[in-house]
């Protein structure tokens, strides 16, 4: 069952290709190929523009709320090469800008709030950035993953922190390596784990035949098994589960009318909402027999 | 930036979107000697193996052929059609090279005069094939029965070689052809010429030509003349002079070729080496020059579009070089390792190399690499659905018509049980 609730008219001067509402429900960021990124209070079915940040000069493809615990901070990439990180002191100002990508950076994820502040950042020239606030220092780490995929990496996921190697005793798991995983142009899904101060590739999942859109790794729901989801230009849905985040096997969700663009976990990791080029927005859930449902189609 | 490469003297072409894994076919050129001056020549196919580093494309299967080639094209009915001299086409089996059959060839004929230099297949109809060779003459082939193609009308006169052969994007019985002096739209449904182009202010010299991908009536066709190393595009309603020329290249434009998946995206190459990217949907004099891609230096005779994976091309000159190239992605340093890697190797290999005293050059920051002013258009998200706390979902959708100019985002509220609420 869906409710709209609020019905936001952006005033964004072009396409709009992202949203995210923060930790709380209360803000929600946009932005678009006007090259601005907008903040808004909802409360109630109203909402109140608080901000119209500019700052890239180029369409901004993602945009991604920090945890609260590190204050109000938001992350923005952009065809422009460069992630901005925003922070609200009184007002919104630019507290860091990353330009160590050399073509579109296309998507940003933070990493889970237990590992510290930090961001991973994937491009267009085929490299992940993964970067480290230092609380003493007060300046970010940037480490690179070169070549991670060939002509473009599309979308980055991070692992959930306590869902880290399921099989170690609860006292390790503490000590559980950070994993990402990342979608690319080369059709290819990876998962990379933190060794050491070194990213290495741990994993390369192979069954779309085409660009793969976005990933998105499910929160840990306590059970025993991760889950993936990706989707593609080749129109399909796959979830990977895992035991033991090492060996992952691939079920296909659902084949779809057009290419799928964005795939999103609810927080309690049982609902997966998957959109497509076709404006088709549906709603899938596993069943008791493992079988994926669509329990609804938005249609508005 | 240049992702792989084919150390040869090629026609190339891609697989057709439809086929899985992105393949490229290279048939020996024609008219072309290597350095060794090898007589044999092959028909050979590659997957862009873009998973493996390195420049190497992974070849596939290699077949010793009798005749180099002049054109290649490769039909989404599984046939790979290659145009040969002396007015010879041959037709090849898809599944019996890739199985390496000992007879890969399916048929050929030699009904045309003069090599046979333009092929095209209709986007809509996989076995409707078009070619043209000398004397304005141009057959119109059915793949499932090559035995009998039909003649295109009468020929054009005066006579002339047949420069380029492409079929409209949008309505599937209009064909164009270029010969030098002029350019040719022909009805296949009347079966007669409906359209000369030409263009009297200007010494062109035609030779490739392209159809819009979304707008029916546009076209633009390139001349290979040096003194007039210019692209023009026409629009057929408005048949007395082109709607822009794209000036750029200092020499003679070999080819062309038009993004499917963004028409605003085109490009061409020419003697001057040089492969350039315009939008051709800007009608500013002179055009819209987006970016200079690459730089060789010899003459780049082919430019062709990736079929599946948008932003990917490939190019092909007569220094041996195919190369194969991602709009989007930046210099890597794999190249530079390779071309390092062959200079030792002239030099005796690593041990010698070492020997000599080092070269130091002043360390210069890398200069920034030439992006599109604009993303194309398939980088941008048109809609998405997020989660967040509390089963709220985020979503927008690309542009809905009721809401006009409005960019609208919807936030709902998601109840997955509801028996439970």
């Amino acid at each position: 069952m869906i409710t709209v609730l609020n019905t936001i008219d952006t005033g964004h001067e072009d396409m709009i290709h992202d949203a995210e509402l923060d930790y709380y429900g209360l803000r929600l960021a946009t932005c678009s190929s006007d090259n601005s990124v907008k903040i808004y209070d909802i409360k109630s079915g109203t909402q109140t523009l608080v901000a119209d940040l500019k700052g890239h000069f180029g369409p901004v493809w993602q945009v991604a709320w920090a945890h609260p615990k590190y204050g109000n901070l938001l992350a923005s990439c952009s065809y422009d090469r460069k992630v901005i990180i925003w922070k609200e002191a009184g007002e919104w100002t630019k507290l860091y800008e990353h330009a160590g990508h050399e073509s579109s950076v296309n998507s940003i994820a933070w990493a889970p709030a237990e590992y510290g502040l930090i961001l991973a950042c994937c491009s267009s020239d085929g490299s992940v950035s993964i970067i480290t606030y230092s609380q003493d220092g007060g300046n970010w780490d940037v480490k690179k993953i070169s070549g991670a995929h060939a002509i473009g990496v599309n979308s980055v996921s991070w692992c959930p922190a306590i869902s880290a190697d399921l099989n170690l005793d609860p006292l390790s798991n503490k000590e559980a390596p950070k994993r990402i995983v990342t979608g690319g142009c080369d059709n290819l899904i990876k998962i990379w784990r933190e060794q050491g101060d070194q990213w290495v590739e741990e994993n390369k999942l192979e069954m779309h035949m085409d660009w793969v859109r976005d990933v998105a790794w499910a929160p840990s729901l306590g059970l025993q098994r991760s889950m993936i989801a990706s989707c593609s230009q080749d129109k399909r849905v796959v979830i990977w589960t895992s035991d033991d985040n090492v060996s992952w096997n691939p079920t296909i969700l659902n084949t779809f009318d057009d290419v799928v663009w964005s795939v999103s976990w609810s927080l309690t990791g049982n609902i997966l909402a998957v959109s497509g080029g076709d404006n088709k927005v549906s709603l899938w859930r596993e069943g008791a027999d493992g079988q994926w449902l669509c329990i609804s189609e938005v249609a508005k | 930036m240049k992702v792989k490469e084919l150390k040869r003297t090629v026609n190339v072409c891609w697989s057709p979107a439809e086929h899985y894994p992105v393949t490229i076919a290279a048939g020996s050129a024609a008219q072309q000697v290597d350095a060794s001056f090898s007589s044999s020549s092959s028909l050979e196919l590659y997957t862009l193996n873009l998973d493996e580093p390195g420049l190497d494309l992974s070849l596939k299967t290699s077949f010793q052929t009798q005749h180099k080639f002049q054109k290649l094209v490769w039909s989404g009915a599984g046939v790979i059609i290659g145009g040969c001299d002396g007015g010879l086409l041959e037709f090849y089996s898809v599944d019996k090279l890739l199985s390496n059959s000992p007879d890969p060839l399916l048929s050929s004929s030699t009904k045309h005069n003069g090599h046979v230099s333009s092929l095209d297949i209709n986007p809509y109809q996989k076995n409707l094939l078009s070619s043209g060779a000398s004397e304005s003459e141009i057959f119109i082939w059915d793949l499932n029965n090559t035995s009998q193609p039909m003649a295109l009308g009468n020929r054009s006169q005066p006579y002339e070689h047949v420069q380029g052969l492409a079929w409209n994007q949008q309505v599937q019985h209009i064909l164009g052809s270029s010969f030098a002096s002029r350019c040719v739209v022909w009805d296949l449904r009347k079966n007669e010429p409906i359209m000369k182009l030409s263009d009297s202010q200007s010494r062109t010299r035609w030779r490739s030509l392209c159809w819009h991908p979304d707008v029916a009536t546009q076209l633009c066709i390139a001349s290979e003349d040096d003194q007039v190393p210019v692209v023009q595009l026409w629009d057929l309603r408005l048949a007395s002079s082109p709607l822009v020329t794209l000036e750029g290249h200092q020499k003679g434009v070999m080819s062309l070729s038009w993004c499917k998946q963004d028409s605003d995206l085109l490009l061409s190459a020419g003697k001057d080496g040089r492969v350039l990217c315009w939008n051709p949907n800007n009608t500013k004099p002179g055009g819209e020059l987006l970016s200079e891609i690459s730089q060789q230096q010899q003459w780049v005779f082919d430019v062709a579009w990736c079929g599946r994976d948008p932003g990917l091309f490939v190019t092909a000159s007569f220094d041996q070089q195919v190369a194969v190239h991602s709009l989007l992605a930046t210099e890597q340093t794999v190249s530079n390792v390779h071309t390092q890697n062959n200079m030792m190797d002239s030099f005796g290999g690593v041990d010698s190399f070492s020997a000599l005293p080092s070269v130091s050059r002043p360390a210069r920051p890398a200069p920034p690499a030439p992006q599109l002013p604009r993303p194309p258009r398939w980088l941008k998200r048109p809609a998405a659905a997020k989660f967040s706390f509390g089963g709220k979902l985020v979503t927008f959708e690309k542009c809905p018509q009721e809401a006009g100019n409005q960019k609208l985002i919807y936030i709902s509220q998601v109840v997955s049980e509801p028996e439970i609420v």
